[in-house]
């Protein structure tokens, strides 16, 4: 059976490629649009995770980091240092700012920290060291060009590059770093606003515990130290953020990826109808020269489940390679269009489809009368 | 060869009707695609073409509203009224933040509107009152039916909590929804007091936009004023790579899916037609009215196919926006001609193979099978 597959197949080797070539296309088209709202989640949820904290602490009420404002009071990180189980708290800050130069403008988050929660991951240069220091996402860099030792204006306030930093952008923002010591400078020098007591000057405390301290008993502690702040461990703060990228972005995403997998798995099973559909008159002569029924329609199913079994691979490949390209052109985004279940989905649901594609043509091939394919 | 053409294409209907059929999927996909894109493009400003202003005054710097932040002492609000050509000034303040209805996080742009100010405020309601006093709020009717909030439900920013008075309508997209509340409970939430975002000016009845931009900006310190014109399409550009550019990166490559998937369906179907090609060569069909048949027909499949995928979308578009409310979906006449341009340039591309693979063949070929 595989070698009468595998001859067929052959006997038009250019059909074959062009046929895996678009149920390949078709894949990788369902996984890249899968990977950007996998892309988009996982942004969300490393911008908690990478700021390596036990626990962090919002203003009350606020259970996310991304996109939202949050303002503790400022003896906040006292408090908290205070109660028992903490090891150390390190304040960030999170300001919502428009980068600027020429007519280009780009939403940036500028974050704002002492010694922890910095960019954990550099391409190039060093943590800011220095006043003025400031370490942008490669997205910023690339869009404008900067490199380490420019000048990065923002509101009219100088700073340096010191890095750039890869893996710091989130909801379509990339992020700048900079230290505490630079913030009232910023906040008086710039020309941010008229009245600073607008800005937060501390967003969130990321909290490390001593060795063995339990992370639920230390927040509830903290909660009754602190009743202005919520406390959360880093992984139910990124969970939080997902929920929000999810919900904001997610139906749009949903819908579009949808209807890419209907419309492709449909024209996987038109494909397959197709290429068998093209063959009735070989089918034909095989019937006449004795191939019995359930053979001829046996081969034709074992076929189209080949076809996709070869195109599954080759589909994730086409889609990893057109990620990398996306993301090397736009590092802003982050598209994930191997993850296993968007895989596993995809190649299931194109499995099932092309063996339904092929059992139209099985239908026809039941019909045909061999002596037909002589009289024509 | 017209006559060949139309006989040829009805004597594979199965064959026909699959090409077809696939090209359909490639058009509807992209057809889909652009109008979440034209949709989200139109919404995501909505607010800004809505509002009653012939120019924006906002802080120093700042030109635009999506993800800006932009804050001026109130008095400038003053101002700006005793600049010549001003009829009449608003002022909002504007916070973008995380609101909470239940336990549903939702990003949103928040206007905090003074006592009165209709010029600022929702400019269509489905239920309840527009303008909101303190501890109230009027939210989009799409995110009301999202979040299964009523009228006197609540939600919350932060630790404070405000009763919905209002649902408006149109003030709803995935990368830019509009809440409004009392000026002063935002100012609360902000921690600040006498300040203002932005401030909405009306001109003088033949008092041009432009000139009062300029007078503006020369008599009031510190500010940057824009007319509403500049105003939107500076912000449509910066709303745009928050998520609509997203979009429009899907919309390329299912474009691009669609573009392999036409190409295939047209040169599947001619390349079974080689032999029978050959032999209308054999018959002494010239090589020019072998590519003229072969275009109509590639022509002829993306035809239909577009008047399928038309209907289809037509079809998909307002039960896909009903089941989804959070949908923003817009097909333009404009979007179709420029799908049909492509997938016809497309189509007649690809059926050039097989057409230049049966113009080099010597027609006694056909004979010697």
């Amino acid at each position: 059976m595989f070698h009468f597959v595998y001859r067929q197949l052959r006997h038009d080797a250019g059909r074959t490629m062009l046929t895996i070539t678009a149920m390949a296309a078709v894949i990788a088209v369902i996984l890249i649009l899968e990977g950007f709202n996998e892309g988009l989640l996982a942004q969300l949820r490393n911008t908690v995770i990478s700021r390596n904290a036990d626990l962090i602490v919002t203003q009350s009420g606020v259970s996310n980091m991304t996109a939202t404002r949050s303002v503790l009071p400022q003896f906040t990180r006292q408090d908290v240092e205070a109660v028992e189980g903490v090891a150390a708290a390190y304040p960030i800050t999170g300001i919502p700012m428009i980068y600027q130069r020429g007519q280009q403008r780009t939403p940036i988050s500028l974050l704002v920290y002492d010694s922890g929660g910095g960019a954990n991951r550099l391409l190039t240069g060093i943590q800011p060291d220095k006043a003025r220091d400031i370490v942008i996402d490669e997205s910023l860099a690339d869009k404008y060009s900067l490199t380490v030792g420019q000048p990065f204006v923002l509101s009219d306030f100088e700073f340096r590059i010191s890095g750039i930093s890869t893996g710091t952008a989130a909801f379509f923002t990339p992020f700048g770093f900079i230290r505490y010591d630079d913030l009232i400078d910023f906040y008086f020098e710039s020309d941010i606003a008229a009245d600073i007591t607008t800005f937060p000057m501390l967003s969130f405390l990321l909290v490390q515990l001593d060795n063995n301290a339990d992370r639920q008993l230390v927040a509830g502690r903290i909660e009754d130290a602190v009743p202005e702040a919520d406390v959360f461990t880093s992984e139910a703060l990124a969970a939080q953020d997902e929920a929000l990228g999810s919900a904001l972005m997610g139906p749009v995403f949903r819908f579009m990826i949808n209807v890419a997998y209907v419309i492709g798995i449909l024209v996987t099973g038109i494909i397959t109808f197709s290429a068998v559909n093209a063959r009735r008159r070989d089918f034909g002569v095989l019937k006449a020269l004795g191939f019995s029924q359930s053979f001829l329609s046996r081969s034709v199913i074992v076929e189209s489940f080949l076809l996709v079994l070869i195109a599954i691979p080759v589909g994730v490949l086409f889609a990893r390679l057109i990620a990398a390209v996306f993301e090397s052109v736009m590092p802003l985004y982050l598209i994930l269009a191997s993850e296993p279940i968007p895989v596993i989905r995809t190649a299931v649901a194109s499995l099932i489809f092309a063996v339904l594609g092929s059992m139209t043509p099985v239908r026809i091939i039941r019909r045909l009368d061999p002596s037909a394919v002589f009289r024509s | 060869m017209w006559h060949w053409t139309y006989k040829s294409l009805l004597a594979q209907p199965v064959a026909l009707m699959a090409s077809i059929a696939t090209a359909a999927s490639a058009f509807l996909l992209v057809m889909v695609f652009e109008a979440v894109y034209a949709g989200e493009t139109e919404q995501v400003v909505a607010y800004l073409s809505h509002t009653d202003a012939d120019v924006w005054v906002m802080q120093q710097g700042v030109s635009n509203m999506h993800m800006a932040t932009s804050y001026l002492s109130d008095s400038k609000a003053n101002e700006v009224r005793q600049v010549e050509g001003v009829a009449s000034v608003d002022q909002i303040l504007y916070l973008n933040t995380v609101v909470k209805s239940g336990n549903q996080p939702w990003f949103s742009f928040i206007v905090g509107l003074d006592e009165g100010d209709t010029r600022a405020g929702p400019w269509a309601m489905a239920e309840g009152k527009a303008l909101p006093t303190a501890g109230e709020a009027v939210v989009p009717v799409v995110f009301a039916r999202m979040t299964h909030l009523a009228l006197g439900g609540t939600l919350r920013i932060a630790d404070k909590q405000f009763t919905v008075v209002g649902l408006s309508e149109g003030t709803f997209s995935m990368a830019n929804s509009v809440i409004f509340m009392a000026r002063s409970d935002l100012e609360d939430i902000m921690g600040s007091l006498d300040i203002v975002s932005y401030i909405l000016v009306k001109a003088k009845a033949g008092m041009d936009p432009v000139v009062l931009v300029g007078n503006i900006e020369r008599q009031v310190e510190k500010v940057s004023a824009l007319t509403t014109k500049q105003f939107i399409a500076n912000d449509q550009t910066m709303a745009m790579q928050m998520g609509v550019e997203t979009i429009a990166l899907m919309t390329l490559i299912g474009s691009a899916l669609a573009v392999l998937l036409v190409a295939f369906a047209v040169y599947s179907l001619i390349a079974r037609q080689r032999r029978e090609l050959a032999v209308v060569k054999a018959l002494g069909a010239s090589n020019r009215s072998v590519y003229l048949g072969i275009a109509l027909q590639a022509t002829g499949i993306t035809l239909a196919s577009i008047v399928l995928a038309t209907v289809l979308a037509l079809l998909l578009m307002p039960a896909a926006s009903a089941l989804i409310p959070q949908l923003t979906l817009k097909l333009t006449l404009v979007s179709v001609e420029r799908i049909a341009v492509v997938g016809a340039v497309v189509a007649l591309l690809a059926s050039l193979i097989p057409a230049r693979q049966v113009a080099q063949v010597d027609p006694l070929s056909a004979f010697h099978a």
